[in-house]
């Protein structure tokens, strides 16, 4: 019985190694990279690569639902790729209410703004991230 | 968390309440629960106004809050006490920017460029 549970140990510390160095591993090395000019970012997009999400500088669906055209929402100039995980902390502090716009979520307080002023902010969250060099 | 009369608590209750409040927000934030995020975010704010309407606006008794173990209650200190004591609220907020820990250093970043742009203007 005690080598039934030895083996079961044995199994379950061996998924653990698998899960770190093969499934979480690119993710990792992705959220510890250097942050990189914004042309470098712009050029990974043709990369995808497992670790790194595409994201768009200005937020893709309310610009959608404020009528921006698609040429410009997916255009190359608004995609960059960076970090799955500084990804999701990015989308994160766009959703959170903030005191910064008095109580509003960075994404409620850029509804109605301008692109310029979409992009502005789009692209301070992604130096303040540590994704773009400032 | 349950909402509790604001008025009826000390000052100390108060800071206890509102650093509750931040531990709680820093694992929302952790597991990227923004709909939890948003009541303990209105649930601090109370505490904030709380504060402020007390005779001679005992924000300040946050400030000791900057040598929290917890960085988003840090964080949450300072943007706090923007308004009373904007010096030593600032130099956090570079602090906390300049450890680079993020979501952290990111929303620390994302508020200095509010207040440098006239968006954010601390009351």
């Amino acid at each position: 019985m005690a080598g039934k549970g030895l083996a079961a140990r044995y199994l379950k510390v061996l998924q653990e190694v698998y899960w770190v160095t093969t499934l979480a591993l690119p993710y990792i090395r992705a959220y510890l990279s250097p942050p990189k000019t914004l042309t470098e970012l712009q050029q990974d997009v043709l990369n995808p690569q497992v670790g790194y999400d595409i994201h768009h500088i200005v937020e893709q669906t309310p610009a959608r639902k404020e009528g921006f055209s698609d040429d410009i929402i997916d255009g190359r100039d608004n995609l960059v790729r960076i970090p799955t995980l500084k990804h999701w902390q990015i989308s994160g502090w766009y959703g959170r209410p903030n005191k910064e716009f008095g109580g509003l979520s960075p994404r409620d307080y850029l509804s109605g703004k301008s692109w310029e002023e979409r992009r502005r902010v789009g692209i301070d969250a992604l130096i303040r991230f540590g994704v773009l060099k400032p | 968390m349950k909402n509790i009369d604001l008025d009826k608590l000390t000052i100390t209750q108060l800071v206890e309440r509102f650093t509750a409040l931040g531990i709680e927000e820093d694992k929302a934030v952790f597991d990227g629960d923004n709909a939890k995020y948003r009541r303990l975010y209105w649930q601090m704010d109370a505490v904030e106004q709380e504060m402020k309407r007390r005779p001679g606006d005992q924000r300040r008794a946050l400030l000791p809050l900057f040598d929290h173990p917890n960085l988003w209650v840090r964080l949450m200190a300072a943007k706090t006490t923007l308004a009373v004591a904007p010096e030593a609220a600032r130099q956090m907020l570079q602090a906390i920017e300049s450890w680079g820990r993020q979501p952290y250093a990111g929303d620390a970043g994302m508020c200095l460029v509010s207040l440098d742009r006239g968006i954010f203007v601390p009351k």
